[in-house]
């Protein structure tokens, strides 16, 4: 052919049509099947358990949870990696903006199966009992503790249904078991163990003796080691009866489970729980602040403006004095201020939070249980024409937690939010995502930075010893009736007429605290949580705003 | 091929390495300083820079010798003359580019645009400075110099259309420079279709270049 550039163009049309037609490849007979709530019942309101099974193994398997965007509303991705075997334990939350969601398993960019779930099919808005090798007549019984008033839902389970992660039981008011031997998993121990010290219930009967009980496995309890009456055990908020005898043998009335049980009407009862202590607040108004008051990271402009005023007058230089025809000297000065540009590119980005805001909240379980936490990340509104303020990147930014959750978030120009999950069980979630705005909810374990004292929850003079606490700026203590601060320099708390002023921005929080909790004295504290290290790209750890529930005594 | 590309990028060194490279530092520095290096301002405008830069080369500013005039008298094929113009002027973009890198790394890491992005927005650039270029290239040759207003308003309406109209938007570098920054691009797509019209503007100015040199030799 006398013209190949002819052919070469014909060929590569052809290939790149070719290239662009082809279907992915899909793997055969991969499939999942799936379970939410616990006996089939979503309870609204609350994270509800979701349970995935997949038929085989895949390669670079991961799940990926998609609450579908409508409206205004974006398209939330959280996705868990690896997939290690065949099943996998999620928290999914069920509220009017989560109705529908998206379950996909994926390999690689690849969708091998997808099934959509209607959370609202199967709802029950009511106490939810958890019964393990329980007689179908004291299931029953459990079932009218609360009637005539509303009725309780029993949903009887295995051991393997159990969850394993802490929000797992956001909605399950108690925990009624025959002793079923030290079957549980550590992660399902320590779930429940959390989810006592927030204030759940658990009764044990048929309590088998020393190491073939399931006691055994909760040694945090410090229980006895031979139980040879009913015994009440208190942790933190949560309860935990033991009867020696089988449940066969007892014979309970319904007034008497009412006595072990003592649940409130729904409505009134509240525990330690993610749903019940960061409720979704409604987003502050963007228009609330104007620009002007915005924070302005002026080490990071003032880094900006050195290097590019530098650097062009370097450049300006190197292009005038240069030889006519070289261009050695250009490319040179190039490749020198190339390699300074990353260590001060790093060194200004760490003065500032990519434009956001983060509001972190924690509250600290009673008794080692773990810190119940709550993160709203707040993107400025953007805007090219409003240079002078601080404002976020329209591909938002990528958001650290530890070291095994990360994700992106994007202010409302683009429309998806992704959070990863490096471990199995899902510890931290996307609850909301307005259009700028994006909570983060999760538990984690109580970590060294804890003394004692914080960790076990002790009583008030303790906690103000620890004054000089390297990572708390400040305390306030509210003792059920009046606020307390600790002022700069003093070692004294004095009495502080109204709520702090370091505390007035998280105001709305507190009071459904104190409100939802009436009579609960509570420690607030402000500084860096190395436990809860949220960070947006390379900046420093953003502070957090922690909550002492008291115990008495 | 190589003579041509070695020739132009000397001439470019020597005449307009200057201008343009001192152009491209004030861009940097103004708007630089205006928006606080936001990659939306000054990714956008480095595009605008290297286009221009393209536009200069395809109307053969700092060339001695014309593509026509190499075909004549150093006897090379349309093809090669062609390639080298196009060789000598992605150089010189890169050229370019190598300049800005230092401000290019610094605005990523402050503002955190991932660096797949930052290079896929480089290297579309690089890809419609060469359309520029070619289609500057027979749009000279068409016209008069006396109509070269003409010309460029023509060439601004083409950017313009491309970004208005959706089904051209897919050959707009600043619209598609945006959409990878926002993460929704099907890129490989991108880069065939401008790939393509490359291939399709080498296969015109050849056929401009032919027409060009027979009525030379006629005249």
């Amino acid at each position: 052919m006398k013209q190949p550039w002819v052919a070469l163009i014909i060929i590569s049309v052809i290939i790149s049509l070719l290239v662009l037609n082809i279907p992915p490849a899909t793997a055969a007979g991969v499939s999942f099947t799936f379970s939410v709530g616990y006996g089939g019942y979503v309870t609204p309101g609350k994270w509800n358990p979701l349970r995935v099974t997949v038929n085989q193994t895949v390669a670079d398997g991961r799940i990926a949870v998609i609450r579908p965007g409508q409206g205004k509303a974006e398209e939330v991705i959280v996705e868990t990696f690896p997939l290690q075997g065949f099943q996998l334990d999620f928290p999914v939350l069920a509220d009017e903006h989560n109705r529908y969601i998206k379950i996909q398993l994926l390999s690689g960019e690849q969708v091998l199966a997808e099934q959509l779930i209607d959370l609202n099919q199967r709802v029950f808005p009511g106490h939810l009992i958890l019964a393990l090798e329980v007689p179908a007549v004291i299931q029953q019984k459990l079932s009218k503790v609360l009637l005539p008033e509303e009725p309780v839902r029993v949903a009887p389970v295995k051991s393997a249904d159990l969850g394993t992660v802490f929000l797992h039981y956001d909605s399950v008011s108690a925990l009624v078991m025959r002793d079923p031997g030290p079957v549980l998993a550590p992660a399902q121990v320590e779930a429940i163990y959390s989810w006592l010290t927030g204030g759940g219930k658990l009764i044990l009967s048929g309590i088998h003796p020393g190491r073939r009980s399931l006691l055994a496995e909760f040694a945090k309890l410090k229980l006895p080691r031979n139980i040879n009456q009913p015994l009440t055990v208190k942790v933190g908020r949560g309860e935990v009866w033991l009867w020696q005898e089988d449940f066969n043998l007892l014979n309970q009335q319904i007034s008497s489970w009412q006595q072990v049980l003592k649940l409130k009407p729904y409505k009134q009862s509240a525990r330690f729980s993610a749903s019940d202590c960061f409720p979704v607040l409604p987003p502050p108004p963007s228009e609330s602040k104007p620009p002007e008051t915005r924070p302005r990271p002026l080490k990071t402009y003032l880094g900006i403006y050195l290097f590019l005023g530098i650097w062009a007058l370097l450049a300006a230089i190197v292009t005038l004095a240069g030889q006519r025809h070289n261009i050695s000297y250009l490319l040179g000065f190039s490749l020198i201020v190339m390699t300074i540009a990353y260590p001060v590119g790093s060194l200004v980005s760490q003065q500032w939070q990519r434009g956001t805001e983060v509001c972190n909240r924690a509250l600290i379980l009673p008794r080692g249980g773990g810190i119940l936490w709550a993160s709203d990340i707040k993107m400025a509104d953007w805007d090219i024409f409003d240079a002078g303020a601080c404002q976020s990147s329209p591909w938002g930014a990528v958001v650290t937690l530890g070291r095994d959750n990360f994700g992106t978030i994007r202010s409302r120009n683009a429309r998806q939010t992704i959070w990863k999950h490096r471990t199995v069980s899902a510890r931290s979630l996307i609850r909301e995502k307005n259009p700028n705005v994006l909570n983060l909810v999760g538990i984690i374990n109580p970590g060294p930075s804890l003394e004692p004292s914080q960790a076990t929850n002790n009583a008030v003079p303790e906690w103000w010893k620890t004054r000089k606490n390297r990572f708390a700026k400040e305390i306030a203590y509210w003792d059920g009736k009046v606020w307390w601060q600790i002022q700069n320099q003093q070692k004294k708390p004095t009495p502080h007429g109204q709520i702090p002023n370091w505390l007035q921005k998280q105001r709305q929080w507190i009071e459904i605290l104190i409100q939802l909790f009436q009579g609960q004295s509570w420690v607030f504290r402000r500084g860096v949580l190395p436990e809860l290290e949220l960070k947006i790209e390379g900046s420093p750890a953003a502070e957090v705003l922690f909550v002492v529930p008291l115990e008495k005594g | 091929m190589f003579a041509v590309c070695i020739a132009e990028i000397y001439n470019w060194a020597a005449n307009f390495r200057k201008r343009t490279v001192l152009t491209l530092v004030l861009v940097w520095m103004v708007l630089g300083i205006i928006s606080k290096l936001r990659p939306e301002v000054c990714l956008e405008a480095l595009q605008a820079v290297l286009l221009w830069i393209g536009l200069l080369s395809g109307k053969q500013s700092w060339s001695e010798i014309t593509l026509a005039g190499w075909v004549q008298k150093a006897r090379l094929t349309y093809l090669e003359v062609v390639c080298g113009k196009i060789s000598a002027t992605l150089v010189v973009g890169l050229i370019h580019a190598v300049v800005s890198l230092p401000i290019l790394i610094l605005m990523q890491i402050v503002w955190g645009l991932p660096w797949s992005n930052l290079f896929a927005i480089l290297g579309l650039t690089l890809l419609g400075m060469l359309v520029v270029t070619l289609s500057a290239l027979f749009g000279y040759s068409l016209v008069r110099s006396e109509n070269e207003i003409l010309l460029h308003f023509f060439l601004c309406s083409a950017l313009v259309i491309t970004g208005l109209v959706p089904p051209f938007r897919i050959i707009n570098p600043f619209w598609q420079g945006w959409r990878i920054m926002m993460g929704s691009l099907n890129l490989p797509l991108v880069i065939l279709v401008n790939v393509l019209l490359l291939l399709l503007l080498v296969v015109l100015e050849i056929q401009f270049l032919k027409q060009e040199v027979l009525q030379g030799n006629e005249s």
